[in-house]
């Protein structure tokens, strides 16, 4: 039993973010990975809309995956490579292809959804860059967005991949 | 008065065109801060205890074993509200925390103050409440003869419409009885609010609401504070849809940070959004529609009963729209409205999009597919050949002075092609109803096509003195306009910009903060009111400064003021010899005008329901294409094609978007969107108990027509357009699912069994 | 803001040290991988554990291996999204990749893993409630309380069986080996369900789930119907998972197995007995449609929905006799189309 590593109850970790170790002091054990981001390293671009999975607002990548950090303990995701639409944003006031499509596509309504649906739809043009429309609905379907009925989404996705296209064919 | 439409030349961002929203940018990256992302230096957080109970009596409350948890700072209760101890938006009936008496689940109790949020729940659990819990109340129609659950009765509000000769009779009637269920308005961002105290004894509120000077009144009388002691400050909206017009913790928030002289911040779970907002009125109707043979309407009654629930919020706003609206778009010469909104211990119930005018319009609209196939007529026909036309009178006696291109929203629809999308028998599996899980047999599958029309007022009615105030400041070319008015999403910031770009032809046009400190209220976020309301305001106020501007220029020059005029952003003279740019033509001043936009005013109803209570209308059509599966009776709406009166597309994405939301919500109500109540619990308080369509779900949206007949007095022709998507979307979806399964379906959400053992019981029988 | 109570979270280096773990910890301790079920649950309340044994991080947990008799082994720690994402698997067990491709939305199926689904918590509407609502309407048995909401009569728990993979998986007559202190041992994915919706599962607490073997699928064909109301997230209201077997064009075995309709996923291959015999193509041309209609008929005969889920439960038995029907349809197609 000597390997296992027994985490206390408030406790100090290293998670990585963005490229980059934070360190986590004093936390409670209970604090999942949404709350510790936002509310203690700051970043509040992950959004906390049900705390349980059901909605998509929370989207994180973990290891170039896409997760929902509420239902993932912060504690356990130390040792992993953790990306937030802070981390997919380009530094200084630009936006990424996916961002400025959701903008110029009127994909943002009052924008609540819209992180985790970056996140979300960054992943999927990773791995799918000529999704059709079934599969990006497929692909958006854990992200909950009450204020467009997707339309607009739908559009700033297939935006964003002509752009993207465009982009590799100048290459 | 209809203006033309122009900007400078070269200038983009004008009105008209699809402006990018300046809040777009922030909110894609991340950086938009939201309510519940706000802050302070030595912030508590606030939980509030509410009650499991529809109905039950405290006999006590001890809440000792809260302040014994460490790090709490504050614990208040009923007895610590120092001022009016309810409030409500059309009468204080809702207690700030519950005293002797709880009438609905959810219904606050006390609420706590510690240093994590962690720390604030497990305090606000410790407290000991012994409740004696008593039956609750929750059929409507049993609570109007029930004794009493409040002092103020259990009918909220009575509404009659006698219009033309209630004796009248046609030679054709059909008659039916229909229920609507109650819808949450499932925004994303849930409430949440960060209230600081002030040295000055008062306090600042920074919060996502739809009407920051209705709050700050509230606020203010509950904390027995002067109203510039309490300022609100608005903070980021995610999404909105009625449910922040009613106040949720605003009181109980300011009160802690007062207690302990520290911001505290407080963020609602799920659950505790569900239980802590108001909802769609659930409706319960009774109709005949009376008509001559030729299919002309001859009588139409009604008989509605609106659950309110617990407290007063809005009903009797909603129930007067209910009534107003009973009849539809149409020409009706004789009415019997009968309309009551009742208490109940239920949830209660207040604004959600579309308020009154969507629940009637699902019964009117398939009374008038009854009546159709009782005629033997097109239900289209039998539409244009009732539909309301400008000069007409409505059930209320009003004349239809404004634009009402019913007949034109409905033949867009009905002369839209049906969609490309392949039928049931070529669909791609996904695409089928049941969609990936498979379970389409796809001889089994039937496609349905459904029309509706609707409509309802814009902005607020029957005399309330509805105003808006912003003020626009120009300052070394720069134009800074600020309102109280409230962007919940729907993209006002945005035409805020345009209408200034319009009128000072310059791209530079800044926002101020949006707060009661400074500027009069700007009224609410809802009504679909904020386009024609703050526009007007705002066109007022730039207008007010462009004149300043302008015979500033004509006193300094000493030229007659009408040989000058603004125009693409430069101060000119006709004769071409005075040529200025803002900064040129200001020479070093600051001007700054804050405008009052009313629009003109309106009358109470009378006690038959009569009188111009209303200033304008908007109008919309859909039709839903649906494929059902007639032995699981699961849905896909396949598409949804809709034709609006919007006046004049200020910005048409933004409409777009205003109408593929709406849409969405009307057909999540019609196929899936549904409060479980059981004896005054809700059932499915999450989401994934509570389901609002995915993108799976949502079906594609066809604008087959933006009807642009500017609307006389709107400030640039412009009607509000939020709420007409969610109106007839409903209908549209219930009517094509009844033509795909033959099924009267008289009450929405449409539930797979509501089909399934429908057919399956018709079946039976038939052997 | 959810809260998660107190608790202890450990993080052994080995699956014997999670074991272990179990041994020494027992009641007090749980298992937690993906945690997609395990912490929502939390916040409300529904389940409690002083300790929390973490089993993401083992990549002992994650491998995928051909076995000797030409089956599949996959570690219980491979999530889900890994198997609707694997081509090879797809072929060769399309009931069972359907299966793991409907569970919840794409951002859980890709923290979900394949053993955690196999043991996801049965569901009931009154018991799928915070701690508040469920003090409030009177707590279950399945959690604080002592009689069955939905059915007060009833002396077992009427949770019901959720979970998309494992009616999948038995239809494969798949295998899962058990980890314990004790030892190891492989079981039938079926031998790990009570008829019980508060102990639902037939495993020892302490006993880790380290991999599923899917049995060698030549000749087989297998199929999954799920009938929820959107197109994503929701659980099942009811599932059929079918598996065929024929070399040529008669079919030689059946399996089918239903779920969502009771505590645990029910086996009733009993029912598929009349298909033995029939020719995939005269199943599928329509002339054993009666035949079919029978064999939906007596494997929904078991099923006994009750009013604790969504929808009403007369139609969820109903649904599952066409769920029958489907599931059947789309493994003779298969096979029909590996025939020809």
């Amino acid at each position: 039993m000597t390997n296992t590593t027994s985490v206390p109850e408030l406790l100090s970790y290293t998670l990585n973010v963005n490229g980059r170790d934070h360190q986590v002091s004093d936390a409670e054990l209970g604090e999942n990975l949404l709350f510790v981001l936002r509310e203690r390293l700051g970043l509040r671009g992950s959004k906390n809309a049900c705390e349980q999975g059901e909605c998509g607002s929370c989207s994180v990548l973990v290891d170039g995956r896409l997760e929902c950090s509420c239902t993932m303990l912060a504690a356990a995701a130390t040792g992993r490579q953790i990306v937030t639409v802070e981390g997919l944003t380009p530094s200084g006031d630009g936006l990424s292809e996916v961002q400025e499509a959701f903008v110029a596509e009127g994909a943002v309504q009052c924008g609540f959804c819209t992180p985790g649906l970056i996140v979300s739809v960054s992943d999927l043009l990773d791995r799918l860059p000529l999704a059709t429309e079934l599969e990006i609905r497929e692909a958006i379907s854990g992200n909950l967005c009450r204020c467009t009925g997707y339309g607009r989404i739908i559009a700033a996705v297939q935006a964003a991949q002509h752009a993207r296209s465009a982009r590799e064919a100048l290459r | 008065m209809t203006t033309v439409l122009t900007t400078g030349p070269g200038l983009r961002g004008g009105l008209g065109e699809s402006v990018r929203r300046p809040d777009g940018g922030p909110k894609a990256r991340g950086e938009f801060a939201f309510s519940s992302d706000l802050e302070a230096e030595d912030m508590l957080w606030a939980h509030l205890l509410r009650s499991p109970h529809p109905s039950a009596a405290i006999s006590s409350l001890d809440l000792s074993p809260a302040f014994a948890v460490p790090g709490v700072a504050a614990v208040l209760a009923a007895g610590d509200v120092p001022g009016r101890q309810s409030f409500g938006l059309d009468y204080p009936d809702q207690p700030v925390f519950a005293g002797k008496v709880v009438r609905h689940v959810g219904e606050p109790i006390a609420a706590v103050a510690a240093d994590h949020p962690i720390t604030a729940r497990r305090a606000a659990e410790a407290i000991a409440v012994t409740y004696e819990v008593t039956e609750p109340l929750t059929d409507p129609e049993a609570a109007m003869e029930a004794p009493p659950i409040h002092e103020r009765g259990n009918v909220l509000f009575h509404q009659d419409i006698v219009h033309g000769d209630p004796g009248a009779t046609g030679e054709v009637s059909v008659e039916g009885s229909y229920a609507t269920a109650m819808q949450d308005q499932a925004f994303l961002g849930p409430e949440s609010a960060l209230a600081v105290p002030a040295g000055d004894g008062g306090v600042d509120l920074y919060l996502a609401t739809q009407w920051l000077h209705v709050d700050r009144d509230q606020i203010a009388a509950c904390l027995g504070l002067p109203l510039d002691l309490v300022r609100l400050h608005l903070s980021g909206v995610g999404g909105a849809f009625g449910a922040r017009e009613d106040m949720s913790m605003q009181v109980q928030l300011c009160l802690l940070a007062m207690r302990t002289g520290r911001p505290v911040k407080i963020v609602f779970s799920r659950e505790e959004s569900f239980l802590g907002h108001v909802h769609r009125h659930p409706a319960r109707m009774w109709y005949r529609h009376s008509a001559d043979a030729d299919g002309n309407l001859v009588k139409v009654e009604a008989k509605l009963i609106l659950d309110g629930g617990a407290y007063l919020s809005s009903s009797p706003a909603v129930l007067q729209n209910a009534a107003c609206f009973a009849a539809g778009p149409y020409r009706v010469p004789n009415a019997v409205v009968d309309a009551t909104a009742v208490r109940t211990n239920n949830p209660p119930c207040g604004a959600m999009r579309g308020f009154g005018a969507v629940q009637v319009c699902f019964a009117y609209e398939t009374q008038m597919d009854k009546l159709a196939a009782a005629l033997r007529m097109d239900p289209v026909e039998l539409r244009l050949r009732n539909a309301l036309r400008t000069g007409d009178t409505m059930i209320t006696g009003q004349v239809l002075s404004g634009a009402a291109p019913v007949a034109e929203v409905i033949r867009a629809v009905a002369a839209a092609p049906l969609p490309a999308e392949p039928g049931p028998s070529d669909a791609p599996e996904i695409a089928l109803p049941g969609g990936a899980g498979r379970t389409a047999e796809r001889d089994r599958v039937r496609r349905g096509i459904g029309f509706a029309v609707g409509f309802k007022n814009l902005m607020y009615s029957a005399g309330f003195d509805d105003f808006t105030t912003a003020r626009c400041r120009l300052e070394e070319g720069r134009v800074t306009i600020t309102s109280a008015a409230v962007e919940v999403g729907q993209g006002l910031v945005t035409l805020m910009q345009q209408i200034a770009r319009h009128i000072f032809g310059v791209a530079d046009v800044s926002l101020g903060e949006a707060t009661t400190a400074g500027i009069g209220s700007a009224g609410s976020t809802s009504a679909s009111r904020q386009t024609w309301m703050t526009g007007g305001a705002v066109e007022a106020a730039c207008r007010a400064v462009a004149e300043r501007l302008v015979s500033s220029v004509a006193q300094r020059l000493e030229r007659p003021l009408a040989s000058l005029r603004l125009d693409g952003g430069r101060v000119c003279s006709d004769d071409g010899a005075v040529d200025l740019s803002l900064v040129g033509a200001a020479s070093g001043q600051v001007f700054e005008e804050t405008a009052v936009y009313r629009h003109p005013p309106t009358e109470e109803l009378d006690e038959k329901g009569q009188g111009n209570a209303h200033v304008s209308f908007a109008f919309g059509a859909h039709r839903a294409v649906v494929d059902v599966d007639l032995d699981l009776g699961l849905v896909r709406v396949v598409d949804v094609t809709t034709a609006q009166d919007v006046g004049r597309a200020l910005n048409p994405l933004q409409l777009i978007g205003q109408i593929e939301g709406g849409t969405a919500q009307g057909v999540g109500l019609a196929v899936m969107e549904e409060i479980v109540l059981d004896r005054g619990t809700v059932r499915n308080p999450s989401f994934t108990d509570y389901i609002i369509p995915t993108a799976l779900d949502s079906p594609p949206v066809t604008i087959a027509g933006l009807i642009e007949e500017p609307e006389p007095g709107a400030p640039h022709g412009a009607k509000g357009a939020g709420e007409p998507p969610a109106i007839s979307s409903t209908a549209a979806v219930a009517a094509a699912i009844r033509d795909a399964t033959g099924l009267e379906l008289a009450r929405v959400p449409i539930r797979p069994q509501d089909i399934a053992l429908a057919l399956a019981a018709f079946e039976e029988d038939r052997q | 803001m959810l809260r998660l109570p107190r608790f202890r979270y450990l993080r052994p280096q080995s699956v014997a040290e999670a074991a272990d773990l179990m041994a020494e910890h027992g009641e007090q301790a749980m298992l937690v991988a993906g945690g997609t079920d395990l912490l929502p649950k939390m916040k409300r309340g529904q389940m409690e554990a002083e300790i929390l044994v973490g089993l993401g991080h083992l990549a002992e947990l994650r491998q995928l291996e051909r076995s000797d008799d030409g089956g599949l082994r996959i570690g219980a720690g491979v999530t889900l999204s890994q198997i609707v994402h694997d081509a090879a698997l797809a072929r060769l067990y399309p009931g069972y990749v359907r299966a793991a491709a409907l569970v919840s939305s794409p951002a859980l199926r890709n923290a979900g893993t394949i053993g955690g689904n196999l043991c996801v918590d049965t569901r009931c509407n009154f018991y799928d409630q915070s701690y508040e609502w469920r003090m409030a309407v009177g707590f279950c048995m399945k959690k604080d309380g002592d009689i069955c909401r939905v059915a007060p009569a009833s002396k077992r728990c009427r949770a019901i069986a959720s979970s998309d993979t494992a009616p999948a998986a038995m239809a494969l007559g798949a295998t899962v080996t058990l980890v314990s202190s004790a030892g190891r041992r492989e079981v039938p994915v079926s031998a790990l369900y009570e008829d019980d919706g508060q102990f639902y599962l037939a495993k020892a607490a302490d006993e880790i789930i380290e991999s599923i073997q899917l049995p060698a699928a030549t000749d087989w064909s297998s199929s999954y119907v799920k009938v929820r109301r959107r197109g994503s997230i929701d659980f099942p209201l009811a599932g059929v998972a079918v598996a065929l077997k024929a070399a040529g064009p008669v079919i030689e075995e059946g399996r089918i197995v239903i779920t969502a309709v009771a505590s645990r996923p029910l086996d009733v291959s009993e029912a598929a007995e009349p298909l033995v015999g029939c020719t995939l193509a005269s199943l599928l041309e329509g002339q054993r449609d009666e035949l079919l209609t029978g064999v939906a008929a007596s494997a929904a005969r078991p099923a006994k929905p009750l009013d604790n889920a969504d929808l009403h439960y007369v139609w969820r038995k109903q649904m599952t006799r066409r769920g029958v029907e489907q599931a059947v349809r789309e493994a003779a197609t298969a096979l029909l189309a590996r025939s020809a």
